[in-house]
């Protein structure tokens, strides 16, 4: 059970995957046997892998519009869980 | 909702030690930013932690940098809460974020730096994304 704002992921926002086409990106806040718990919250289907690809880069250049403030993801949901940041395309920089 | 001022009063004042100009009203931001011509630096503070330990530090040692935009000012998120909303008006492409960074040149935004590039980072890479930022804006 881990309530902890020690927890190295708390408050970073970070992306899950899933095996279908849900993503969730938002800021870590703790996790348990029922899943991981995040605020501020885009809940987004995705169509297909180019979609997905193209929402998590436009996502880590510009930042998150939340459409959810809280939402726990179940655990059996997910497939991936890593920081937003890491989406981030090499030398990266500027306005769009 | 505001915070209490005495808590954001160190913020501010640490700010201000560093050379920026404090907007606190929309007229402020649209007369030292948006209407402000050559570089200026909009930097939207924060209470949250990352501010505090990463993004505020960050901030000093860009300073020392040889390009520097020419304008240094600041907005508090939560408290200056209009000055705030006109200045992300002027990136509104970007979701609000705190704290974050926008840099402008002749009155349009040129670079921005959010939130999730400065969490669990140290000041010493959030400074390094300020100067690369700071260069390509002089070029």
């Amino acid at each position: 059970m881990g309530k902890t704002c020690d927890h190295p992921l708390h408050g970073i926002t970070v992306v899950i995957e899933t095996s279908g086409p849900r993503v969730y990106i938002g800021r870590y806040h703790s996790e348990s046997d029922a899943g991981v718990l995040l605020n501020d919250v885009d809940v987004r289907d995705v169509d297909g892998d180019a979609d997905r690809s193209a929402y998590l880069a436009r996502s880590a250049k510009f930042g998150v519009f939340k459409n959810t403030d809280r939402i726990r993801v179940p655990r059996e949901e997910i497939a991936t869980l890593r920081r937003l940041i890491e989406y981030t395309a090499p030398a990266e920089g500027g306005h769009a | 909702m505001r915070y209490p001022e005495e808590i954001v009063t160190p913020m501010r004042r640490e700010m201000v030690q560093m050379g920026f100009q404090e907007l606190r009203t929309p007229e402020d931001v649209r007369a030292q930013v948006e209407q402000s011509e050559g570089t200026v630096l909009l930097f939207v503070n924060s209470v949250c932690g990352c501010a505090g330990g990463i993004a505020r530090p960050g901030l000093a040692l860009a300073l020392s940098h040889d390009q520097v935009p020419a304008k240094l000012t600041t907005t508090f998120a939560g408290m200056d809460l209009e000055a705030t909303e006109y200045a992300r008006n002027l990136f509104s492409e970007y979701p609000p974020s705190s704290p974050q960074v926008a840099i402008f040149r002749n009155g349009k935004v040129a670079e921005v730096i959010q939130r999730h590039q400065i969490e669990g980072t140290t000041a010493e890479h959030f400074a390094g994304l300020l100067t690369a930022a700071f260069d390509r804006v002089a070029v």
